[in-house]
């Protein structure tokens, strides 16, 4: 150490372990270069061109964005129809993954059985789901309808009505509330300290007062960090629609990255479709910063 | 410290050497070389029973100096995995395919046949009009047609008998389709449909599950719809044929209310849940392979084929699909890649295959179709008659799937009442016609850079 110069001189056993260092995280980088900033970067480049791959790209500025705001119906109805669906599936399913996991989150006996079994239908993929869903819903033989008649409702046309379409897709997603989430919500709940419930306990206050006063406040950054993840997967729903609907009908389901895939591998308009993935890209960005401006105010962390 | 770093890295040299020695040891090295033929790679898209297509073995076989090496690709993959190839200048000398040829080859990823076919005097007479129709694109020829899809109308006889209608005599006309339909249809208590006579199809998710044409489409063109012009710069979607068309489907849905319909046709699906293999639709209009698939899933049901009926005074009208093989763009063996094509699209090796495979395709040459060894049975004759009349679905090759997606955007809207037909086609038309635009604009400015055909 060289207190003169300022600088810490390395030995060259600490140089060597340095380059060793750059050496066994280089795959990764050379893998992030090549196939992850490279295409970013021309991804950029070809939403500012008329492009279909095979030929030379035409640069035309900032002609596929001016006529994305300005001329494409479709644009704005897939964006309508994926805010719709983001805004209505994410408290409901992290509502639904968070009451799961107080649920739980108890010692009866047989509970990991029963943890296992709520966990088990979020490992089926989404192809095998929509299939499965399809019949589920399906108006004159579905499971739905069938139960509904027998409490002599009529039900609905689900994926068949421009109205129920979108919803029908919501009530699908909640199928896996059982998943992830929920096992990072009982990770959290289990480390919540028991002195605090038995405060509660002392000043007479009931399981609602548990779980408003101590449960939520405690877990509020888990359900932050899930509200900004779901809002961030509600925004990609692609494969429900693709598999069941199609977009249809009437477009009710046509949503963001659907109408995305249909330019990009049908069309082969590449520039445009590049130019519909950087638009998610910025609106996804202002999302969630917006998210962590207004979650400081909810959030509450132990450490601080 | 200095030690155990060099640990680390003769541990993973070791590996390393190890994992190489195994390749180098039991990589199949000497697989290519018991053959003195020359090699060509050929792309084919699996979905036929075998691995290996016919044809391929049959070239083979009956070939000594070109030996085809063929790869089956799932056909969802076909097309990016091509491209792929093709844009590393590394393709297959053939490949197969069944999307519009004018796709690809205005992309430039094919390359252009003329001077084969005029070199060998290559008669394109004997392909069906409207399957080398869609080999063309800007007078160039791509791809050769070498099996395709005919339609015919398959009527339910024991739905028939059931309804008290002649099981011999189908609807020859769609005036009788509406007055046959009101016999065949049937509720139950609720009021649900159960069973329908004829289902027109309007929505491209309903199309996907059931392999038949548009129902309007049919319609419009046996009274003569074109919908672009000739120099291919404009599309008419509004037009009298189409109009009146989509108003015969409005009027024959008229009696049922569209929750009822789309209740019903919800329950349409894949395998026995077809809705004509499961006897929910009478009357279809359905491909020449279905027979098969009816053999496969519903064996009992009791069908019948016929002409597809006609509007007054009109011609019947059909649809089809081609399978082409062509040369993609830097293919290393072209030449030999021609002798193959010329050999799957002759007229024995079409009979040939269409014998030996389960699953048949029809075959795209009228000299196997005029062939008896083809039509030994009866029903063979209406397909041919049909492929005949058959126009291309490739209809704004620019902008095909555009087309296809505002056209049963358009006809969705109609149905569910939610635009008139002026309306939605118009929106529908304009929504077409500036995507076409743009092609074409981007086509004259890549023509202007890239000289491909070396004119």
């Amino acid at each position: 150490m060289q207190k003169k110069t300022g600088r810490i001189r390395k030995s060259p056993q600490q140089r060597k372990q340095t380059l060793l260092g750059y050496l066994f995280v280089s795959p990764w980088v050379i893998g992030f270069l090549i196939f992850g900033l490279y295409p970013i970067i021309m991804s950029f480049y070809y939403s500012l061109c008329q492009y279909d791959v095979l030929r030379i790209p035409q640069f035309i500025g900032f002609g596929n964005y001016k006529e994305l705001l300005q001329n494409d119906p479709y644009f704005w109805k897939s964006i309508w129809n994926t805010l719709y669906y983001t805004v209505i599936r994410t408290p409901l399913v992290i509502l639904g993954s968070l009451l799961l996991a107080v649920l739980v989150n108890n010692t009866v006996k047989g509970i990991r059985f029963f943890r296992t079994i709520f966990f088990i239908p979020s490992i089926i993929t989404g192809v095998v789901l929509s299939a499965l869903w399809l019949w589920l819903l399906n108006p004159q033989y579905g499971l739905f309808n069938s139960i509904l008649a027998v409490f002599g409702i009529h039900g609905p046309l689900w994926l068949q009505s421009p109205n129920w379409s979108k919803l029908s897709i919501v009530l699908m997603s909640l199928w896996s509330i059982g998943g992830g989430r929920m096992l990072v919500f009982l990770a959290a709940l289990q480390g919540i300290p028991t002195a605090l419930y038995e405060v509660v306990d002392i000043d007479g206050g009931g399981w609602w007062a548990k779980f408003r006063h101590v449960t939520v406040p405690m877990v509020s950054p888990v359900i932050f960090l899930w509200t900004i993840l779901d809002v961030i997967f509600s925004f990609q729903v692609f494969t429900e629609a693709y598999v069941m609907t199609k977009g249809g009908p009437l477009n009710s389901t046509l949503f963001y990255n659907l109408y995305l895939y249909y330019k990009a591998f049908d069309d082969f308009s590449m520039g445009y479709a590049s130019a519909l993935a950087w638009l998610l890209l910025v609106m996804i960005l202002v999302i969630t910063l917006i998210q962590f401006l207004v979650g400081k105010k909810f959030v509450y962390y132990e450490g601080k | 410290m200095k030690k155990a770093t060099g640990q680390i890295i003769k541990t993973s040299f070791v590996i390393i050497m190890v994992i190489a020695a195994g390749v180098i040891l039991f990589y199949p090295w000497s697989r290519a070389s018991d053959d003195s033929r020359r090699t060509i790679s050929f792309w084919s898209c699996s979905g036929q029973k075998e691995d290996v297509p016919f044809i391929v073995t049959a070239f083979n076989a009956a070939q000594d100096s070109i030996r085809i090496v063929s790869i089956a690709i799932p056909w969802q993959e076909q097309e990016k995995k091509v491209l792929t190839a093709i844009l590393s200048d590394n393709p297959p000398d053939a490949v197969s395919q069944f999307i519009p040829v004018v796709k690809w080859a205005s992309r430039m990823a094919l390359m252009p046949l003329d001077k084969f076919i005029e070199r060998d005097q290559y008669d394109t007479t004997v392909f069906f009009p409207a399957l080398w129709q869609e080999m063309k694109w800007q007078g160039h020829i791509f791809g050769i047609p070498v099996s395709s899809a005919s339609f015919a109308f398959y009527y339910n006889k024991k739905l028939f008998r059931r309804a008290g209608l002649d099981p011999e005599r189908p609807p020859q006309t769609w005036a009788e389709v509406v007055e046959y339909n009101k016999k065949l249809t049937r509720y139950d208590k609720a009021g649900n449909i159960i069973q329908i006579g004829f289902f027109p199809l309007y929505k491209s998710s309903l199309v996907a599950s059931q392999n038949s044409p548009s129902t309007a489409l049919i319609i419009a063109w046996e009274k003569g719809a074109s919908f672009l012009s000739k120099d291919g710069k404009t599309v008419t979607l509004l037009n009298p044929p189409l109009v009146e068309a989509t108003q015969w489907i409005l009027d024959f849905l008229k009696p049922y209310p569209i929750n009822k319909i789309e209740a019903f046709a919800a329950g349409f699906g894949y395998g026995d849940q077809q809705a004509f293999a499961a006897e929910k639709v009478a009357m279809m209009i359905l491909p020449d392979i279905f027979p098969d698939y009816l053999k496969q899933h519903a064996p009992n049901v009791e069908y019948g084929i016929a002409l597809t009926p006609t509007m007054p005074g009109c011609p019947i009208a059909s649809s089809t699909g081609s399978w082409w093989i062509a040369i993609p763009r830097g293919s290393k063996n072209p030449e030999a890649a021609w002798e193959f094509i010329k050999f799957a699209a002759s007229k024995k090796v079409q009979l040939d295959a269409r014998d030996a495979m389960e699953q048949n395709l029809f075959p795209s040459n009228r000299q196997a179709t005029a062939d008896p060894r083809f039509l030994k049975d009866g029903t063979m004759q209406i397909f041919v008659a049909h492929l005949e009349h058959a126009q291309s679905p490739t209809i704004v090759p620019m902008a095909h799937d555009v087309f296809w997606r505002e056209f049963y955007t358009a006809q969705e809207q109609i149905i569910y009442g939610a635009q008139s037909i002026e309306k939605a086609l118009g929106t529908a038309q304009s929504i077409i016609q500036h995507e076409l635009d743009k092609t074409l604009t981007y086509d004259e400015y890549v023509r202007s850079k890239m000289n491909f055909f070396g004119e």
